[in-house]
Formats: C-alpha cells, sequence, structure tokens
C-alpha cells in the first residue's frame, strides 16, 4: 500500500472575487521511501498540491489517504498530531523565527511531539552537525547566509525523523553551490529511508529524483521515472 | 488643494482596506470623547454651584457650629435668627445681612393646591442674592407684608403663566400672599433648593415672630452676609461669635463659633445639619477629572496600538512614498493627518452619543446637564481634545513607521520588531480598570450600608404623616389612621427618625464631666413600627402630655455606655438627672434599646434618651402591611376628612426620604459606575486591539508552528501566555492603590463599612474574566484563521 494516495483531488480557492481552480483532478500514488519531484509552470497548482499532501490545507474535493488514514475524515488536532510527528517542511523563504537561535529553531521541530524529552539536545545536536550548521548554533538567522538559513530549516524538517519531507523550492532563493548542498541533504536523507517530496522548477534538480511529475494546469501532465 | 484631496483620497482608500481596525478606533474614541465630555459636563455643573450669580465676591453665609466644649463641633447651617438682629445694628464689619427661614405650608391657586415649601424672606434678600427678575420690580418686591414673589416655573404651575404679579395665593385659613415679581427660573445648580420668597414682615411669617421675640433663638435662620470693601473673613466670624454672647440670652445652645463661607463655595464646603441641597465632594470630583482624562488617555494609547498594529504594511507604503521623494516630515504629517481626522470624526460622534444618551445620564445621576448652554466653550474644548487626543495617537506611530523609510524598501530581513511594551500597557490598563471597579464597589456597598443597616432599624414600608398642629384634627386622623385595613401599626413621634429637630440634652455628672445626648419623645409602639428590639429591660409603657414628669425613660446602648455601664442591664431602674428643652429633669432608666442613627453617616451618632412626652408629637409612623396604592388612598381619605381640606396631606416613607438623605453619595456612586463602565469597554477595545496587533505580527509565527505540528489549544496557550504577569501584576498594582483612596475616602464618614477583600476578588476577577474572554475569543479567531499560504510568500 502506497504511503501518500491521492484519488481524484480537486481543489478551489474561493477567497478572491472569482474562484480559481486550483487542482482539477489529481489522482497519485507515493510510495515509502521514494523521492519525486513535481515540477510545472508556475501557477499550475504545485504548492497546492505540497500543501494537501502536507495536510496544511484540505483539498475541496477527492480523497487522500496518508498511511492508510482517511485525511478528509481526521479532526484537525489529530492533523496537527500527524505533521508533529511524521511530516517535515522545507519552505522557499525559509520561515526561520526570527528571534529564536538555529539551535532553538531546530528545537521548534521537536516541539509538539509526544515523545520524551530527553534525549533532545543530542538529537538537535547531531542534525545540526549534519548539516554542517554546529558551529552557529547560537546565532540568529539573520547573521545566517541564505544558504546556511535553508540548512538550518531542513534541520528543523528532518530532526523528528519524519516519514515524508516535503519542499516548496527549497532551493529557489539560493545560488548554484548552495542550491547544491540542499538537494545533496535531501538525498542523503530519502537514502536513509524518508520520503522526500520536492517541489522545482530546475530540471537538472528534478532530474535527482525518482520519479518526476509535471503538472499542468491543476492536472498531472505526465509521470517519469528515472531508468535504474 | 489637490495635494489634500489626494491624502483624502488616500485616507479613505485605507479606511476601506482596513474598516475593522477603523471601526475599532472609532468606537474607541467616540465612547472616550462621549464619557469625557458627560463627566466634563457634570464636573462644570458641580464647580459653578451659584456661579449664576451676580456681584458674589463679598457674598458669605453665616455657619453657625455648635457643641459642647472640647467635643468637636457640629456645623449647621443655620443660625439662631438674632445673630442677624445683633450684626446689623452693631457690626462694623457687615455692609448688609439678609436671611431666609424655610417654611412648610398650605399654598392654594385656583390649579394648584399642595404643601409648599417656601422661604419667608428679608426685604433686602433680592439686594444681596441678586436673582434676576422677569417680572416687577425686586428691590421693593418683599417690602410690605403679605407679598411673595416665585419663579416662572413656580408661577406656571400655580397660574398656567408667567407674568402673574398682583395674583393671590392663599395660605392657612384663606391668608392672602400678593405677588409682587416673578424670578426668572434659575438653574438646578445653586444652593437655593425652593423657588418662592414670602416677605418675612408679614405678621405670622416665622421671621417676624422671631425678631419680636428676643428669646427665641433656636437655629432657623440661613444668613447672608456682604462684607465692607477689605474686610477680612476672620473679622467677621470673631465679631459675630462676640456679639452672640453679649446678646444671647437662651440657655447654653450657643452658638460656639461661627464660620463665614463664600456663597459660591458653599457646595463643597463640608456636610453640615440643615443645608438646603446636598453637599458635592470635591474629592470625588477631582477623581472624576482624574479618571475621565485617563479614559482619553487609554482610547488615544490604544488608537495609537491600532494604528502600529498596522506598521509592516504602512512601512511599505511609507518606504514607497519615501522611494517617490517624500520627506520624513511629509511621511508624518500623512499619518497625523490621518489620526486627527479619526479624532475628529469620533468627537462628532461622541457628541452624537452624548446628544442622544444626556437624558438618560441626568435622570441616573439626578443631574440636569445640558450639553449646549455654553456651545463655544463645550466646541473649543472638544477641539482642544482632538488636537492633543491626534498628537498622541499619531506621534509614536508616527515616528516608529517611519523610522526605516529613508533607508529604502528593501532593508534586508527587517520585520516590525515587536518591542513596543505591549505588556506594561496592559498591566497598567487593567489595574486601572480594577481601580475603577474596586472603588465602584465599595462606593455602593457604603450606600446600601447607609440605606439599610446604618439606621439600625427597619424603616422599610414605614410611611411618615407630619401632623399639624391642630389637636382636633391631630386626635381624628390618629384614631381612623389606625383602623385603616393595611395598617399593621402606627406610633407617634417628635422628629424622629428624620432629622429635622434635633433636641440636644446633657447630664452634668458630679465630676463635673458632660455626656451630651440627644432627646426623642415617641409613643411606645416606636420601637415595633421600626422594628428595634428593646436589649434590656421593658419598653416605654405609656405617654403623657405635662412636661415635668418624663417618669421613664429608655436609652440607647451609646448612652448606657457614656454613662458608664459595663452591661446594658445594668443601666435598668437607674435615675438619672440631665437637662433638655430648657427643663431640668429626674428620670428612670427602664429599658436599653440598640443603636439608632436619625442622622446621616457623615454625622456622628449620639447617645439618646427616649421618652413618651407626647405634646408636639410631629409625625405619624404607619406600618403598612402590604404595598397597595389602595392603603395610601385610604389614608389621603381619612386626613382628608380629619382636616376637613383645608391642609392637604404631607407623607414620605421613610424608605424615600433616606434615598433623598443620600442623594449626593448616590450620584458619585452613578457617576462612578458610569466610568467604570467606560474604562472596561475601553480595556476591551484596547485588549481587541492589541489581539490585532498580536495576530498580524505573530501571523508567520503561528503558520511555522501550525505546519511543525502545533495543535489550536498548543498556539492559543502560546498566544495567551504573555498575558498572565500583567494579569498578575494589575493585580499588585491595583489592590493598594484602590486600598489607599478607598480608605481615604470611607474616612469621610462617621459610620462607614470596612474595605472588604471581597471588593478586591471580584473586580479582579471581574476584569480578569472580561480580558480572558477578549483575548481568548479574538486570539482564537485570528489562530483559526491563520492563512497557510503565508509560509509561501515573503
Ligand atoms: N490563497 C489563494 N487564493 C486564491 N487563489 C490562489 C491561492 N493560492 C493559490 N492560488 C491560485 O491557485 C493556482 C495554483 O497556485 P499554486 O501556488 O499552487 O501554483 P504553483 O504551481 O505553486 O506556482 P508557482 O510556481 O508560481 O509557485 C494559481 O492560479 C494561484 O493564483
Ligand atoms: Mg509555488
Amino acid at each position: 500500500m502506497a504511503l501518500i494516495d491521492l484519488t481524484d483531488i480537486e481543489h478551489l480557492y474561493s477567497g478572491a472575487q472569482k474562484p480559481v481552480h486550483a487542482l482539477r483532478g489529481v489522482s497519485l500514488e507515493i510510495d515509502a521511501g521514494e523521492f519525486v519531484a513535481i515540477t510545472g509552470a508556475s501557477g499550475s497548482g504545485k504548492s497546492t498540491l505540497l500543501n494537501i499532501i502536507g495536510t496544511l490545507e484540505r483539498a475541496s474535493a477527492g480523497r487522500y489517504l496518508f498511511d492508510g488514514q482517511r485525511v478528509e475524515a481526521t479532526p484537525e488536532r489529530k492533523l496537527a498530531n500527524l505533521r508533529a510527528n511524521k511530516i517535515g517542511f522545507v519552505f522557499q523563504n525559509f520561515n526561520l523565527l526570527d528571534h529564536l537561535t538555529v539551535f532553538d529553531n531546530i528545537a521548534l521541530g521537536l516541539r509538539y511531539r509526544r515523545d520524551p524529552v530527553a534525549g533532545r539536545r543530542e538529537r538537535i545536536l547531531s542534525v545540526l552537525d549534519r548539516v554542517g550548521l554546529a558551529h552557529r548554533a547560537d546565532h540568529l538567522p539573520r547573521q545566517l547566509s541564505g544558504g546556511q538559513q535553508q540548512r538550518c530549516a531542513i534541520a528543523r524538517a528532518i530532526v523528528g525523523d519524519p516519514q515524508v519531507v516535503l519542499a516548496d523550492e527549497p532551493t529557489g532563493n539560493l545560488d548554484s553551490t548552495n542550491a547544491g548542498q540542499v538537494m545533496g541533504i535531501l538525498e542523503d536523507i530519502n537514502a536513509q529511508g524518508a520520503t522526500v517530496i520536492v517541489v522545482t522548477h530546475a530540471p537538472s534538480q528534478a532530474d535527482r529524483a525518482g520519479r518526476i511529475i509535471e503538472l499542468h494546469d491543476g492536472r498531472v501532465h505526465m509521470t517519469r521515472r528515472r531508468l535504474t | 488643494m489637490t495635494g489634500l484631496l489626494y491624502s483624502l483620497r488616500g485616507i479613505w482608500l485605507a479606511v476601506v482596506r482596513r474598516w475593522a481596525v477603523y471601526l475599532l478606533m472609532l468606537s474607541g474614541l467616540s465612547m472616550a470623547y462621549a464619557a469625557a465630555l458627560i463627566i466634563g459636563l457634570y464636573i462644570h455643573n458641580e464647580l459653578t454651584f451659584d456661579r449664576f450669580l451676580p456681584d458674589t465676591e463679598r457674598l458669605y453665609i453665616a455657619q453657625a457650629e455648635y457643641g459642647p466644649s472640647g467635643k468637636p463641633l457640629v456645623a449647621s447651617d443655620v443660625a439662631p435668627a438674632g445673630v442677624a438682629r445683633w450684626m446689623r445694628s452693631d457690626s462694623r464689619n457687615i455692609e448688609a445681612i439678609t436671611r431666609l427661614v424655610p417654611v412648610e405650608w398650605p399654598l392654594r391657586s385656583e390649579r394648584r393646591f399642595v404643601k409648599e415649601r417656601f422661604y419667608w424672606a428679608d426685604a433686602n434678600f433680592f439686594d444681596l442674592v441678586k436673582l434676576p427678575a422677569l417680572h416687577g420690580d425686586l428691590a421693593h418686591a418683599l417690602a410690605k407684608p403679605g407679598s411673595i414673589v416665585l419663579t416662572e416655573r413656580m408661577a406656571r404651575q400655580y397660574f398656567g403663566r408667567a407674568d402673574v404679579v398682583g395674583e393671590v395665593l392663599a395660605t392657612h385659613d384663606g391668608l392672602p400672599l400678593t405677588v409682587t415679581a416673578v424670578l426668572r427660573n434659575y438653574p438646578a445648580n445653586t444652593h437655593l433648593e425652593r423657588e418662592i420668597f414670602a416677605s418675612g414682615s408679614t405678621s405670622y411669617a416665622m421671621l417676624s415672630i422671631l425678631d419680636q421675640r428676643s428669646t427665641y433663638l433656636w437655629p432657623t435662620s440661613y444668613t447672608y452676609f456682604r462684607l465692607k470693601p477689605g474686610v477680612t473673613k476672620a473679622a467677621v466670624t470673631r465679631e459675630m461669635s462676640q456679639l452672640s454672647r453679649k446678646y444671647w440670652q437662651g440657655d447654653n445652645n450657643l452658638p460656639v463659633n461661627f464660620r463665614a463661607i463664600p456663597v459660591v463655595k458653599l457646595h463643597f464646603e463640608p456636610q453640615g445639619d440643615g443645608q438646603m441641597r446636598p453637599r458635592g465632594h470635591l474629592n470625588s470630583v477631582r477623581a472624576l477629572m482624574v479618571v475621565s482624562v485617563m479614559i482619553l488617555a487609554l482610547a488615544a494609547i490604544n488608537s495609537a496600538g491600532l494604528i502600529l498594529a498596522e506598521a509592516r504594511e504602512r512601512e511599505r507604503e511609507m518606504a514607497l512614498y519615501a522611494a517617490l521623494g517624500a520627506t520624513r516630515f511629509k511621511q508624518i504629517g500623512y499619518i497625523m493627518r490621518e489620526a486627527a481626522l479619526v479624532n475628529l470624526a469620533s468627537s462628532v460622534f461622541g457628541l452624537a452619543v452624548v446628544e442622544r444618551v444626556l437624558p438618560y445620564v441626568n435622570a441616573q445621576l439626578g443631574v440636569s446637564l445640558v450639553l449646549w448652554a455654553s456651545p463655544f466653550a463645550v466646541l473649543t474644548g472638544v477641539m482642544v481634545s482632538v488636537l492633543i487626543m491626534s498628537a498622541l495617537c499619531g506621534m509614536y506611530p508616527a515616528m516608529r513607521i517611519t523610522r526605516f523609510s529613508q533607508g529604502g524598501a528593501a532593508h534586508k530581513g527587517h520585520e516590525p520588531d515587536n518591542s513596543i511594551n505591549w505588556p506594561g500597557w496592559v498591566t497598567a490598563q487593567l489595574a486601572l480598570v480594577m481601580v475603577l471597579l474596586i472603588a465602584t464597589h465599595t462606593m455602593s456597598r457604603q450606600w446600601h450600608f447607609a440605606m439599610s443597616e446604618a439606621p439600625g432599624f427597619n424603616g422599610d414600608k414605614v410611611l411618615m404623616v407630619r401632623l399639624i398642629n391642630s389637636t382636633t384634627v391631630t386626635q381624628q386622623f390618629s384614631e381612623a389612621v389606625r383602623k385603616i385595613d393595611g395598617i399593621e401599626l402606627a406610633a407617634e413621634s417628635f422628629g424622629v427618625p428624620t432629622t429635622e429637630f434635633a433636641r440636644p440634652g446633657w447630664i452634668v455628672e458630679p465630676s463635673g464631666r458632660v455626656i451630651s445626648f440627644t432627646r426623642n419623645s415617641v409613643h411606645p409602639d416606636f420601637f415595633k413600627v421600626f422594628h428595634v428590639p428593646i436589649l434590656s429591660g421593658r419598653n416605654l409603657s405609656e405617654t403623657y402630655l405635662t412636661p415635668e414628669v418624663p417618669r421613664e425613660i429608655l436609652i440607647n446602648a451609646a448612652a448606657s455606655k457614656a454613662l458608664g455601664f459595663q452591661k446594658p442591664s445594668d443601666a435598668i431602674g437607674q435615675i438619672i438627672d440631665y437637662e433638655a428643652d430648657q427643663t431640668f429633669f429626674s428620670s428612670k432608666i427602664v429599658g436599653v434599646v440598640p443603636d439608632l442613627r436619625f442622622s446621616t453617616v457623615y454625622e456622628p451618632s449620639h447617645p439618646m434618651i427616649f421618652d413618651g412626652f407626647a405634646k408636639y408629637f410631629t409625625q405619624i409612623n404607619l406600618r403598612l402591611s402590604r404595598d397597595d396604592p389602595q392603603v395610601l388612598n385610604r389614608i389621603d381619605t381619612v386626613w382628608n376628612e380629619a382636616a376637613g381640606g383645608r391642609v392637604p396631606i404631607e407623607r414620605q416613607f421613610y424608605r424615600d426620604y433616606l434615598t433623598n438623605q443620600y442623594r449626593d453619595m448616590y450620584q458619585q456612586l452613578r457617576a462612578f459606575t458610569l466610568v467604570s463602565a467606560v474604562a472596561m469597554l475601553q480595556s476591551v477595545l484596547g485588549l481587541t486591539g492589541l489581539c490585532i496587533f498580536l495576530a498580524r505580527h505573530q501571523l508567520r509565527e503561528m503558520a511555522i508552528r501550525r505546519a511543525l505540528g502545533a495543535t489550536f489549544q498548543e498556539l492559543l496557550i502560546l498566544r495567551l501566555k504573555p498575558f498572565l504577569w500583567p494579569a498578575v501584576l494589575s493585580c499588585v498594582i491595583a489592590w493598594p492603590l484602590a486600598g489607599l483612596a478607598l480608605s481615604f475616602w470611607l474616612r469621610s464618614f462617621q459610620a462607614h463599612i470596612p474595605v472588604a477583600i471581597s471588593s478586591f476578588l471580584l473586580a479582579s476577577a471581574l476584569v480578569l474574566f472580561v480580558s480572558a474572554i477578549t483575548l481568548a475569543i479574538h486570539s482564537a479567531h485570528s489562530i483559526r484563521c491563520t492563512p497557510m499560504r503565508i509560509l509561501r510568500q515573503e
């Protein structure tokens, strides 16, 4: 059974003057351990899809099973737990909290989990090491470079060993060197068993994924698998 | 001009975009303007008592002070009529002197027949107290005996029109009083509570009777005098004391001292006996003044907070203007103009609100405030406040918002910081509301205490009917009224339980120590009518008519203590010698009753002696067994039968009498209730604004935390936790402040409740509960509506 199972997902943004049909029936299965890239033109619905997968938004219609659990029927509180324990997010604009240090920002990734507090420090230090920020633990985000900030954000996403890491254009604000580093870390995580889903515009990055899903106008236009 | 139009358009667009914020600002500010205006009018009303009278610089009222030596003196606005006579003949300091003696007599015209409350006045009264005339010549209006002067209002009541010079009012047995002048209606904020003045030289007027008998020296007269230029108050006071000692022929109830009180300051003089109107309380007025300024400041600062809530958006806007070449000065001007416009609009709303609610406020406070009495002053006041308030609202946000704009729009990674000291502000705001609520609660407790516990007897459902100076009427009425179904019990009394006739008495002990007390004469059933238990011994057994033989008396607990008895029961059977009403008595104590209070809580309560001397009973007290207008009708019928329709009945429930006694306290209570309610609403609006501010500033943080798996509850707690300290701190600040202020206030009473911890707990609980609800509702809403899309946006 697939870890993420979407069937006929539709999404309608009704807030604006004219409703926008962002997703028009997306069906998709992603297995545990996959590395998936989502591509597509601007406005094709990539972020919307990623947010629905991450349970940040609920689909307007369709069926979504996460690890066998029906997301539509799950109350918000349970979804929050799901996010805290099983999903990690990485954003294009990092979304770190300005008034917290690198260490505390990463600690936030564990803050809302139910598991014991003991051992958290060690875990944080070890992810810091893994993303190469050990010497910056006490710095504030604004004292870091863009690449360092994004690595901090990735560390926050993976500190809890999530089953799924969702990254929405994680390299969009970075130069190619930093972008390469970030993708490298994501590949690492994937190698250790996490499912990684990345939204990206860059074909070079998409090619590193095991599967590429291209969206067009709210529909899955094409799915390509890398030949291994 | 186009520039201004352009900026107005800009402001309008801003209003449309951020209507919720503007609505909050407008409602908060309008409410503050309205409240401040109402309180301002009230304060103005209090501070301008009698100021409408012209030429009052040298016009004084003589307050007499009585009491045995060594004891605190009791001040009274009424002095013996003789004092004025002696001053007139002997004084070197006084230019003119005049008197009023209050009288309650029936007055009859074709339209109206009531027991009227008016004054006997000396002929020169209007020379000193220059009330303006509408018709007739006031200089000679009271010269002839049998002349009478009334206000236009009264003229309309009696005759249905204003120009009534020459008309006649009939009093007792058709004795005529001819109208010689009509006064312009005077404002309600004067010490003169009555609106009719009859010539004191009329042969049957109390004033002329008092002037004919030099030994009639009981305190009856309000004495006004005008000093010669350059004379000090002290000089004339000394002179008055000297003259009364020289001429005094009465008993030892001699005014020991006189105080000259400027007529225009009379309203804020301390409480005394026999005042025409309840006095104002300067400290309350001051407190209200401070509070209304604070309410305005509260609203201004809350609005500043709301403008700051928009800071981030505004900074972008300002940065854009800067990029387009606007100087910082211009940008500040833009924000200030907006603040000024909002304030102007709010003040207009505020005025409209005041116009609407003023009648209600007047009814509640028992005053007659008028908004447009002097439009120019009101408008000037409002405009000045708008200016100050605009500066308060706009300056700080303007400085902050434009702070970075000169550095360019792309000021790297800059977020408007949250370093505004909002917890401090919340603390101050909550503390203020708490202090006000504690004060209001305590005032309300003191008022209830004064109304129900302080008297020490139960006067509910007791109707007091005034008896008249006619034995036949009195007898017939007393007998018939007792038979009415619906009247449980009746008992006559002399003066009590009101304080109309305080009859002082003295016991001179062998040691020379003087124990002063008041003598009260009552029917034995008096105690049953007022549900007063006999503490020890028994009740009086009878009434009697000859003054020399008060065979048996009751005393109250205070008297028992003053006489040195350990327990009330020790007093039973003792014989005491004392002097009262210019007679020496030797009486046996047969019973002791608890301490009763016939005076107000402002005055000390005295030891008392009760006897059954029935000769001068002034009233009959009827305990009704049910609330039934029928019973009142029957009482009226019985009265009219007894009095033959010649004298109208004068009746009043004790409860109403008491309510009237404490009008001033009730007014203060209402005023404070009003300001506390407004302050409370202000703080709710302020907290709402703060929630908007926090919601804006923590939007991204909340979204991030949500993405990381924070539940709704966790986010709510995160949002509310910073309010915990301000809540605790506000109590820590408010409690001692309120405690101090209130113990100071309570000390102005001779009898008062203690400051109760329950007031503090209740007020704090209410404030914190309302704040918590406000915060929780708004925070919950904003957290629930956190748009996750913000995570995708820069
Ligand atoms: N909150 C919203 N309200 C209304 N419409 C929205 C909202 N968010 C997105 N849209 C619209 O939905 C469509 C899909 O948006 P989405 O952000 O998913 O696109 P995207 O593929 O991520 O684009 P990009 O590559 O530019 O990030 C777009 O047309 C967008 O304008
Ligand atoms: Mg996108």
